[in-house]
């Protein structure tokens, strides 16, 4: 038995955000409907397919795995009856558009409370559903620009801005909303009261950096990014190993590890050498020591110095790419790199979500979202309207 | 609003899994730390406020903790252990981080907590999980935002590869502890049993930006080319007269763009340049013609009129410009607090407006802080065996 059987979700959601959003609530049994339409409501990720095919769209099947599909076309009146009816019997209605779109269509917080008044809606606009900037338009990368987290992710005294070039904020909010939507389930459930939430991505990708905020809060100065360094270990970095571009990370938190790193690399006289000796000694000498630890690493591949460092207590990790994750054998005994067919795509790898659990509530990825494959089941099983009926709706533009 | 009122959590975990319980406490729920009697190691990691290393002055510990509150006891001492695990008899969930075997050691493996308690969820935060070839391995943040590909696809690919700011792979993987840890509780609510959580930082890490699925359909893993999008162009870093933003194009944003941008160059118009896989080829050429248009405006006029028009752009912040911002301001998101030793400052709040409201959350507790009132009045230890307990410094 799945988490969330029994629990049905309306979703209308665009990118990663929203759509991943819907897939970890599917994957943990929830009905997950997605509605989408030809009439200018495509999930705008259809388009990144190589070769214009809406369904051939490699992110976009990812993101959407688990999550049924359905047309419907709300510039229709009668599709806007028909969304109404489905609200009557769900559980949580989520969407990412832009926080104006749901309340213009009478779909806002309040007008599905007198459909349902226990009704859970997640809202996880760019920068929340009110306020001067809330019809600001956002992606991933331009929430992180906002947040703080651009300005800090980077090497320390460079020319300008780097952060990441993923859409970190993306899939952090795509776990934050079904976070809060597990939350207002069980209030739900213990008060009979449904709830409104707003999740505000540039707000969610700030608080991912709250000791950063915490300093210029008490100091009154802005922190500044400090790349891999931290000021309570050193080596703490990334070193180049053999290899086109290819790097390890070591951490050295105690004297212990200190030492047994020393040793294991056949340098036992860096441990005593009076400008690595101690934690403060080696962080005002970061430069002498980097070099003399590149020394060693340069002649040993990433996943090498791995397990040799690993193997004497010290921690390392290989900087691992796609290919290493591809084929990483610790992921594979876990289930985490998961292989499905596709009708467009053929056989693909990608990750299953990262919660394991004893009672295996989680659901394995498939993939079974071609474009209103499920419109039968929603207006037919779920609705209870004939096949007659919804073709003449097909037909009027109404589920299209 | 508390959405998660009524539930009690131990709060075991160390830097690892801390922001797990945070996110817990956010949302209602009772947050009990369980700190040695010298206090969380957490409150001797640095930056500290005035410079000074104690132990109340530790902004790792201030904001990872919030809302809590602290109990000491010495888990590792008999008499310690078991008043442990008679704790673990009343609350809904421990959350913990320990390398792997810790907790065993000393006879507190999660089934033996979830023995004591069968409506017990124990949520393990760790960096490699609970099973499999390297569930041993040590793994502090840096190791796995490496082996969970995060860092491979950010930063100057001049520089080595670059992690985010603070611990990014173990705040991540706290989301989905909390997200595991109330699944449980919901399958607890049906068929009144508790479970074990085991997520893994890497997983978290490697879940992002679908970097295997892309090495499995693209057949090349996705390489750094520090701000530059993998698949979509103009998505960068561009400068202003007064600084930076961001700004990020696909299809049906580019003729948006090139309408507002009246004097831009010919060869844009070109059919070749109509989708993204045309204009990321040229993305370099692209960029820098780009760069010559934003740097005519400062940050806030480029940002007001390219979202005016529709286009998603949006300025590279410090902190204290995203402080100061008049949408943060207006939705409250930092809140006054006072504490006694770092004094009054503002705090960030939880990230998610419910019914319109802040939630509000306390500042970070002062070591042991709750002992007392945690034990005797809450838990009914007498206060005989309190003063037992203190006297052989388990509490």
């Amino acid at each position: 038995m799945a988490f969330l059987d029994g629990i049905r979700v309306l979703t209308f959601t665009s990118g990663v955000a929203g759509p991943n959003a819907g897939r970890l609530l599917a994957q943990s049994g929830a009905e997950v409907i997605k509605f989408e339409s030809l009439q200018g409501g495509l999930d705008s990720f259809r388009f990144f397919s190589p070769d214009g095919d809406i369904e051939a769209s490699p992110r976009l099947v990812e993101a959407n795995l688990n999550v049924l599909s359905a047309q419907l076309n709300l510039k229709s009146p009668k599709a806007l009856e028909l969304l109404k009816e489905l609200v009557a019997k769900s559980d949580i209605v989520l969407d990412n558009f832009r926080p104006d779109v749901m309340p213009r269509l009478g779909l806002g917080y309040e007008d599905l409370r007198k459909i349902k008044e226990d009704i859970i809606v997640i809202k996880m606009p760019g920068l929340g559903s009110d306020g001067p900037k809330a019809k600001y338009g956002s992606w991933g990368t331009t929430v992180m620009a906002y947040s703080g987290m651009t300005a800090l992710w980077n090497h320390p005294n460079q020319p300008h801005p780097i952060g990441t070039q993923t859409v970190y904020p993306d899939y952090e909010a795509s776990t934050f909303a079904p976070m809060i939507a597990l939350s207002a389930l069980l209030h739900r459930k213990r008060t009979g009261k449904g709830v409104f939430l707003d999740l505000s991505q540039g707000e969610m990708t700030a608080f991912l950096l709250g000791v950063s905020y915490l300093q210029a809060a008490v100091t009154g100065k802005d922190p500044l990014p400090q790349g891999n360094d931290r000021p309570y270990a050193a080596p703490h970095n990334a070193y180049r190993c053999q290899g086109e571009d290819r790097w390890c990370a070591i951490v050295v938190e105690t004297e212990d590890q200190w030492h047994r790193f020393c040793d294991t690399i056949g340098r036992p006289e860096l441990a005593t050498d009076p400008r690595f000796a101690t934690l403060a000694t080696r962080r005002a000498n970061l430069g002498a020591l980097d070099e003399e630890i590149g020394a060693w690493t340069k002649d040993h591949t990433p996943h090498e110095a791995m397990e040799i460092l690993q193997k004497a207590g010290v921690p390392c990790g290989a900087v691992q790419d796609g290919r290493d994750l591809f084929h990483d054998q610790h992921l594979r005994a876990r289930g985490f790199v998961h292989e499905i067919d596709h009708l467009k795509l053929g056989h693909v790898a990608l990750s299953d979500i990262p919660i394991k659990t004893g009672k295996k509530g989680i659901n394995l990825p498939v993939t079974n979202s071609v474009l209103g494959q499920h419109n039968a089941h929603v207006y037919g099983q779920i609705l209870g309207y004939s096949p007659s009926q919804i073709a003449a709706w097909q037909e009027e533009g109404v589920i299209k | 609003m508390k959405l998660l009122e009524g539930f009690v959590a131990l709060d075991l975990a160390d830097l690892r899994g801390q922001f797990c319980g945070r996110l817990l406490s956010d949302q209602g729920m009772e947050v009990i730390k369980v700190e040695p009697p010298a206090g969380d190691p957490v409150r001797r990691l640095g930056p500290f406020k005035d410079n000074d290393p104690s132990l109340e002055k530790s902004l790792p510990f201030a904001a990872l903790n919030a809302g809590k509150k602290s109990v000491t006891l010495d888990w590792t001492h008999a008499a310690g252990r078991e008043l442990l695990l008679s704790l673990v008899e009343k609350v809904d969930v421990v959350v913990e981080s320990f390398e792997g075997g810790t907790l065993a050691e000393y006879g507190l493996s999660p089934d033996e907590l979830r023995r004591r308690n069968p409506r017990l969820v124990v949520t393990s935060i760790s960096g490699f999980g609970q099973t499999g070839p390297r569930k041993d391995y040590l793994s502090p943040d840096l190791i796995v935002t490496a082996m969970g590909g995060l860092m491979s696809v950010s930063g100057d690919p001049k520089l080595p590869p670059t992690t985010g700011p603070e611990t990014q792979g173990f705040y991540s993987a706290s989301i989905y502890g909390a997200l595991g840890t109330l699944l449980s509780l919901w399958q607890r609510d049906k068929d009144g049993t508790g479970d074990h959580v085991d997520i893994a930082a890497q997983e978290a890490m490697a879940s992002h930006d679908q970097v295997i699925r892309t090495f499995s359909t693209e057949g090349a893993p996705i390489r750094r080319f520090g701000s530059q999008h993998h698949h979509v162009a103009p998505a960068n870093v561009f400068p202003t007269s007064d600084g930076y933003v961001y700004l990020f194009v696909t299809h049906q944003h580019w003729t948006g763009l090139l309408a507002l941008w009246k004097d831009h160059p010919v060869e844009l118009d070109s059919v070749e340049f109509k989708h993204n896989i045309g204009r990321r080829k040229k993305a370099d050429w692209i960029n820098g013609l780009v760069a010559d248009y934003t740097r005519q405006f400062t940050k806030r006029d480029l940002v007001t009129k390219l979202q005016e028009a529709g286009l998603p752009c949006l300025p590279v912040y410090s902190p204290s410009e995203f402080m100061t911002d008049d949408q943060i301001q207006h939705r409250k998101f930092f809140q006054p607090v006072h504490h006694p030793v770092l004094g009054d400052y503002s705090q960030m709040a939880f990230p998610v407006l419910i019914n319109g409201e802040r939630p509000l959350l306390g500042p970070p507790p002062l070591l042991g802080q709750h002992t007392r009132d945690i034990l005797v009045q809450r838990f009914g230890v007498t206060a005989a065996d309190f003063e037992m307990l203190f006297a052989q410094g388990i509490v």
